[in-house]
């Protein structure tokens, strides 16, 4: 296995990437209790249109990589749940726009447990009995988040940010386009995109990483799998121009509102790109955090309150930023924070200690995040950011300059940006 | 290692090389005299997060814990049973990660000192821009509690269950009674807080304790009397079922059960209930979860919990309006089944295992030593997680049966969608 060090955390990561494509990373601590695996496929929500081997393009129904993770845990005897349940594993699964992920958490039976993971995702196992079962499920869990006003709120900004694109839809789809789900869909998108190549296996916690890759390496041998095949995945998220704004009246005390700018520049997939990720960040800490210049006087004058919040979000393909927050004055609230956008080249220019207090606070974070198996384990991109870990986060957050930040404002672009809001009835 | 430092206060250091931050509890606990109390002291926990005389706004606030490297700091309410605790708690990294010559542990304790003993006072009031600001933060946050249905009918079924009115709203308190109160009334708050509770300070990490017993003294404390009265709230079962529906604008029907379930603290009772639980409905093995979820359809989420300080059992469930009489038939059913024994000893070993292996891992984060501590010395006993492990082993089919004939269903709440 290939040896990652982090010698001021006392800390190594093993990869190898076995013979049928499969990449496997790797990180002891003895001194902790429990193991943490998750094993993830680059296929999600995006993915519903791409190539088959025949060369045919063809377009699945929405919702069908969540769908797909619901179903992948039911067997034809059995349910995958069930037999972690036998070692007492916690066991788990999510779907993203980007990518589907399994995992477990135990403190016994490690073996036993890789076995059971590494079994029920590569066996399908699909009928319309069962594809049926799991639509009333599903279309239960899609009602709960509609009577949730935050989650709508999100879901307006997200197809207002990309019309006409996958990213418009809801990660789960909907009722009617779940209905339309097949076996044979799901053994379609099986086929194409859980394939061990274009999977990655993350492990940590208290085991001894050979005897496990041993284990994984035994699990592998004693299977076949397809021919490879890479799809040609077909995905353009800024086709249509952002809807600049809507506003939503729903069950609520108090208007929430919610800013999105689409970025239109494409992130390099490498370190280079997680730095820029970074940099990113640190702009919007500089802009909205709370030690920020103007944050104490919005705050002061009730535009903002305590729910005010700000994210990046960078995935495979697209990446975007959110500024959102309950407030009784949202036309000051919104113009407050586009004043604070379009003057951010020049305000940012000036704030020289304010950036080093930035750095020195996502460094502490960081560092507090390395606690977490979970952290480290779920946070680890694969290829979209050069193969980097949380660990190569401390020395990039250290590098990043006031210029690389000025540099980052270049996603501000009122052409990309969008503005929505959810008021009482 | 656990010192008193003066009656009614006590240090507890856990030194640990696990992590990479150290993490300091200051916690002050009182026994609830009425609902006005967990009003003001919820505004007591906004106004001293985000305050005091040295950092006077959030910004100064966030700058100086930017400075010391993104150290984490809260306050967090708790009722537990009949008391409540108002907790202070800051967390830094380990100065040997930074490569700099900090001392973020003491630093980390100064400043703790000065949000909680320099308060933003001035002539026995708060400074008042600040108080009408923090008050209307919390008459917000209060707003949006009903913005999420499950937690709304979480609050109604509770409300509707206990009688005594301390018990009955919901431990940050109510808009009603969070408008009468005056900046005066915060301040004596405030003042029987620090001189009068029970005072609980947790400190885990890579730390040498007597470094930590010399920043501690610090600290201006005093001799207070310890917390003598009974933690447990007890509401004797009634003879009928009450049914309480509110009907709303919703998607999705929540339908709740609240059940009285008496249990001896000091006895296997507890760890006799914690597998009863699971068992009914508190792990993806659970009655309820299999037979109202998985087989049934007849629900996305249905799961049971239990409060041993304040003797209740509960069951949520989110489902379609139509199966509601289906759906508590099928929850009666789960509990019946238990309560005649007609539950598999290979699905108990099983969710013995599932629960043994949640003990083991919740050791791999930094707040549950704290926590553990905490709620040790206020109980008056810890287990060792090789204890609690091997207590949970050995219950019986009986001791689960016993548990489930105890609990008696008192009130079948519903906050009832597609209006």
């Amino acid at each position: 296995m290939q040896e990652t060090l982090y010698p001021l955390f006392a800390e190594k990561m093993q990869t190898e990437r076995l013979a049928n494509g499969l990449l496997v990373n790797m990180i002891a601590r003895p001194n902790f209790h429990k193991t943490y695996a998750i094993l993830t496929v680059d296929f999600g929500s995006i993915d519903d249109t791409f190539t088959t081997e025949q060369g045919e393009k063809i377009t699945v129904p929405a919702g069908i990589a969540h769908f797909l993770e619901h179903k992948l845990f039911e067997k034809k005897d059995h349910d995958a749940f069930d037999l972690f349940g036998k070692y007492g594993a916690d066991a788990n699964a999510f779907t993203s726009y980007t990518r589907t992920s399994y995992l477990f958490a135990t403190t016994s039976h490690l073996d036993e447990c890789m076995n059971v993971l590494l079994d029920f995702v590569q066996t399908p196992y699909f009928t319309e009995q069962t594809v049926a079962k799991e639509k009333g499920i599903i279309e239960q869990e899609i009602k709960m988040y509609d009577d949730d006003p935050s989650w709508q709120l999100y879901q307006k900004t997200m197809a207002n940010l990309y019309p006409g694109s996958q990213l418009s839809l809801d990660i789960a789809g909907s009722a009617s386009s779940i209905a339309q789900i097949t076996a044979q869909d799901l053994y379609t998108c099986y086929r194409y995109f859980y394939q061990p190549s274009n999977m990655n296996l993350f492990v940590i916690g208290n085991f001894v990483p050979d005897e496990l890759l041993a284990v994984i390496k035994q699990n592998q041998a004693q299977k076949t799998f397809p021919e490879k095949v890479v799809p040609q995945r077909f995905f353009t998220p800024l086709a249509q121009p952002v809807v600049p704004q809507t506003v939503v009246p729903l069950a609520v005390k108090v208007p929430k509102v919610m800013l999105g700018i689409r970025g239109t520049e494409a992130l390099p997939m490498n370190r280079e790109g997680l730095k820029k990720k970074v940099a990113l960040e640190l702009l919007l800490h500089l802009l909205f955090a709370e030690t920020s210049p103007t944050y104490q006087e919005l705050y002061d004058q009730g535009i903002v309150d305590d729910s005010f919040d700000y994210e990046l979000q960078v995935e495979r393909g697209f990446y975007f930023i959110l500024v959102d927050g309950n407030t009784r004055q949202p036309e000051a609230f919104v113009a407050a924070i586009k004043e604070i956008l379009q003057t951010a080249p020049t305000t940012v220019a000036k704030l020289t200690e304010e950036l080093a207090l930035a750095k020195k606070e996502f460094l502490g974070q960081t560092i507090k995040s390395i606690n977490s198996l979970e952290a480290i384990a779920n946070r680890y991109e694969g290829p979209l950011f050069g193969y980097a870990t949380i660990f190569d986060l401390v020395p990039l957050v250290q590098e990043v300059t006031l210029a690389d930040v000025l540099a980052a404002t270049k996603i501000i672009d009122f052409d990309n940006l969008t503005i929505n809001q959810v008021v009482p009835q | 290692m656990e010192k008193e430092i003066y009656p009614g206060v006590t240090l507890t250091v856990i030194p640990t090389k696990q992590f990479t931050t150290t993490q300091i509890i200051v916690s002050f606990t009182g026994v609830i005299p009425d609902a006005n109390y967990l009003t003001t002291r919820s505004l007591l926990a906004y106004m001293l997060e985000t305050s005091s005389q040295k950092w006077p706004t959030q910004k100064a606030v966030a700058q100086k814990l930017s400075q010391m490297y993104g150290a984490s700091f809260g306050t967090t309410i708790n009722r537990r049973g009949r008391t409540h605790s108002l907790s202070f708690v800051a967390g830094v990294v380990h100065d040997k990660y930074l490569q700099t010559d900090t001392d973020l542990v003491q630093e980390a304790v100064m400043f703790l000192k000065e949000m909680i003993f320099h308060p933003l006072v001035k002539e026995g009031a708060f400074d008042e821009d600040t108080f009408k600001l923090q008050k209307s933060n919390l008459a917000t946050y209060m707003e949006s509690v009903d913005e999420d249905p499950r937690l709304m009918a979480l609050y109604g079924l509770r409300s509707h269950y206990f009688d005594d009115p301390s018990q009955k709203v919901p431990q940050f308190g109510t808009p009603a009674t969070l408008k009468d109160v005056t900046n005066q009334d915060l301040y004596q708050a405030y003042r029987t807080m620090v001189t009068k509770d029970q005072v609980n300070i947790i400190v885990t990490g890579d730390v040498d304790p007597a470094i930590i017993m010399g920043l501690v003294a610090t600290l201006p404390l005093g001799p207070r009397t310890k917390l003598d009265s009974t933690i447990q709230y007890d509401q004797p079962a009634q003879g009928s079922v009450r049914k309480v529906t509110v009907k709303q604008q919703l998607q999705q029907t929540k339908l709740n059960f609240m059940y009285h379930l008496p249990l001896d603290l000091n006895s296997n009772d507890f760890f006799a209930a914690i597998v009863f639980n699971a068992l009914f409905g508190g792990d993806p093995q659970s009655k309820l979860f299999m037979n109202v979820r998985e087989k049934s359809s007849m629900a996305y989420y249905a799961s049971s919990n239990f409060d041993v300080l304040r003797n209740v059992l509960w069951v949520q469930t989110g489902i379609e309006t139509a199966n509601k009489e289906k759906v508590k038939y099928l929850v009666a059913a789960q509990l019946a089944a238990l309560q005649q024994g007609d539950f598999t000893m290979a699905t108990v070993e099983n969710i013995k295992k599932s629960l043994i292996n949640e003990r083991i891992s919740r050791e791999d984060t930094q707040a549950t030593l704290g926590t553990r501590a905490l709620i040790g010395n206020l109980l008056g006993r810890q287990y060792s997680t090789a204890e609690w492990c091997q207590r949970i082993k050995n219950i019986t089919k009986d001791d689960i049966v016993t548990i489930a004939q105890r609990a008696s269903l008192q009130l079948v709440y519903c906050l009832e969608g597609g209006h």
